[in-house]
C-alpha cells in the first residue's frame, strides 16, 4: 500500500511537471496557446558609416540612418485554444543612397551618391513606413493552424502579405513538421518617375513556400531544418538606381522572374554545467539570377544571475553576384540586363553582437548592439572588382517586455 | 565547404535521437533554446540583413516586403 501511494506520488508529480513546462517556443513546433496577454516596445536605431572619401566620386558621404518603434502584443483570442500575435510598426529613414557607379580616372570604380547635383537633391531619402503585421493561431491537439497577414506603406511603395501554416507533432512530440505558403503584392510608385526614366507606377508579386522538421535530438539538445523556396514577379529593378554605359546612364534593369532556394538549420545544445545555451544557424541560399550564399551565425546564451543573461553572437555572410551585375562599362552593356547595386555584387560580411537582458517579476528588458563590415576581402570567393558602395552598419536596439500573467 | 556541412549535419542527425520523455523537457523549453530566442527582435536584424543583402529566406513566411535603399 505504501509502495502504491509512493508510485502514485511520483507519477502525479511527474504528471504536474510535464503540465506546468511552457510550450517549447519557436516558429517550427505545433506549442500551445497563449494563456496571458503580453505587451512589448522595441525600439532599433541603424546607421551606415560614411562612404570613405577614396571610394567617392560626388555627393554626400553620409548614408542611410533608420530608426524603428514595433509594438507588439500576444493574447489569447476569442475562441478556445487559439492565440492572436500584433505587430505595429513606425520607420523614420533619412540619408542618401548609392544611386551608380563610374570609373575614376584611373579606371577604379566610385560610388555617386543620390543628390549629387542640384536636381536630384530630391533624391536624398526623407521618409516614413508603416506597418501591420498579424498571426491568428489556432491549436487543436497536436496541430496548429496559423492564419498571416500584414500591410505596409510607404510613400513611394506599399505591401500587401497573407500566409497560412501548419504544423503537426508526431512521435510523442519528439518530432514537429510544419509547413507554410505565402503571398506577397507590391505596388511601387517612383518618386519623380520621369526624372529617372521610369512609369509612374509598378507591380510585383511574391509566392512562398516553405517546410520544416523539427526533431529533440536528447534532453538537451534538438535540431531544426526546413526549406523554404520562392517566386518573384513583375517589376524587380531599383527605379532609382542607373548603370554607367560610358556615354550614358542606364535606367536598372533586372529579369521579371526571381526564384529564390534556401536550405536552413537550426541547432539549439544547452551546456548544463555552465547554465549556457548554444544556438548554430546555418543557411545555403541560391537563385535564379546566378547567386548562391552562405550564412553562419553563433550565438552564446548564458545566464548570470539575479535575472541575468548576456549573448554574444557572430554572424558571417558570403555571396556571388548576380549574372548581370555590372559596375560600370565603358562600351555599353552585353544585354538588356544590367544593375550596378551593391546588393548584387559579389562579397562577405562579418558582424559581432553582443545582447544583455534583465528580467524580473513578468518585466523583461533588453539591450542590443550589433556592428556589421562588408567587402571583397570578407568572401570565400575571389573577387576581382570590390563594389565601392558596401555598407557597414550599426545597429542599437533596446527592448521591453511585459507579461500580465505573471 | 558543401561536404564539411552535409557531415556536420549528419552526424548532428545519426547522433543518439534519444526518446525524451515530456517531463523530461524542462531543459528544451528554457527561453535560451528556443529556435526563435525573440522573434520581434530577430525580425528586425532579418528585415536589415533583407535590405543590404541578395539572400534571404527564413525558417518560416517573410513579412511584408519594403523599398528598402
Amino acid at each position: 500500500m505504501a509502495v502504491t501511494e509512493k508510485n502514485n506520488t511520483t507519477l502525479s508529480a511527474l504528471m504536474a511537471a510535464s503540465l506546468a513546462l511552457p510550450a517549447l517556443g519557436g516558429a517550427a513546433q505545433a506549442a500551445e496557446p497563449a494563456t496571458d496577454v503580453s505587451a512589448s516596445y522595441h525600439f532599433s536605431h541603424y546607421h551606415e558609416n560614411s562612404v570613405p572619401s577614396s571610394k567617392l566620386a560626388r555627393g554626400g558621404s553620409e548614408r542611410y540612418t533608420v530608426k524603428t518603434h514595433q509594438v507588439d502584443l500576444k493574447a489569447p483570442f476569442l475562441f478556445t485554444d487559439s492565440d492572436i500575435e500584433l505587430a505595429l510598426q513606425h520607420e523614420t529613414m533619412s540619408g542618401a543612397s548609392p544611386w551608380y557607379i563610374e570609373p575614376d580616372l584611373n579606371g577604379k570604380p566610385v560610388v555617386v551618391m543620390s543628390g549629387a547635383t542640384s536636381s536630384q537633391s530630391k533624391r536624398l531619402i526623407n521618409e516614413e513606413r508603416n506597418s501591420i503585421q498579424s498571426k491568428l493561431n489556432l491549436y487543436r491537439g497536436p496541430h496548429r493552424l496559423s492564419l498571416t497577414s500584414g500591410y505596409s506603406k510607404e510613400k513611394d511603395y506599399r505591401s500587401i502579405q497573407a500566409g497560412l501554416e501548419v504544423a503537426k507533432e508526431f512521435n510523442q512530440g519528439m518530432t514537429t513538421l510544419e509547413a507554410g505558403a505565402g503571398f506577397t503584392n507590391n505596388t511601387l510608385n517612383p518618386t519623380d518617375a520621369k526624372k529617372y526614366q521610369r512609369k509612374s507606377r509598378y507591380h510585383n508579386h511574391e509566392t512562398s513556400l516553405y517546410g520544416g522538421l523539427t526533431q529533440i535530438l536528447n534532453r538537451h539538445s534538438l535540431l531544426q531544418l526546413s526549406v523554404n523556396y520562392s517566386q518573384e514577379n513583375g517589376f524587380l529593378s531599383d527605379p532609382y538606381k542607373f548603370v554607367y554605359l560610358g556615354t550614358k546612364l542606364a535606367p536598372d534593369s533586372r529579369p521579371e522572374r526571381r526564384r529564390k532556394f534556401a536550405l536552413l538549420s537550426r541547432y539549439r545544445y544547452y551546456i548544463e554545467p555552465l547554465d549556457a545555451a548554444v544556438h548554430v544557424d546555418y543557411r545555403f541560399f541560391r537563385d535564379s539570377w546566378g547567386i548562391h550564399s552562405n550564412t553562419l551565425k553563433l550565438a552564446w546564451h548564458q545566464t548570470l544571475s539575479h535575472g541575468w543573461k548576456i549573448t554574444p553572437s557572430i554572424r558571417y555572410y558570403d555571396q556571388s553576384q548576380a549574372d548581370f551585375y555590372l559596375p560600370f562599362s565603358y562600351i555599353g552593356p552585353p544585354s538588356n540586363l544590367y544593375s550596378s547595386d551593391y546588393r548584387l555584387s559579389p562579397f562577405g560580411s562579418i558582424s559581432g553582437g553582443l545582447r544583455i537582458d534583465k528580467t524580473f517579476g513578468g518585466w523583461q528588458f533588453a539591450l542590443m548592439y550589433e556592428y556589421y563590415r562588408s567587402g571583397a576581402r570578407y568572401s570565400l570567393n575571389h573577387v576581382d572588382v570590390e563594389d565601392p558602395a558596401l555598407v557597414d552598419f550599426q545597429v542599437l536596439s533596446a527592448s521591453i517586455n511585459y507579461s500580465f500573467g505573471q | 565547404m558543401k561536404a564539411i556541412i552535409t557531415i556536420l549535419l549528419g552526424t548532428l542527425l545519426l547522433s543518439a535521437c534519444t526518446t525524451v520523455e515530456p517531463w523530461e523537457r524542462g531543459i528544451l523549453a528554457r527561453d535560451d533554446m528556443a529556435l526563435d530566442f525573440d522573434a520581434s527582435m530577430s525580425g528586425l536584424q532579418q528585415q536589415v540583413y533583407i535590405s543590404k543583402e541578395a539572400a534571404s529566406g527564413s525558417a518560416g513566411l517573410g513579412g511584408g516586403g519594403c523599398g528598402c535603399n
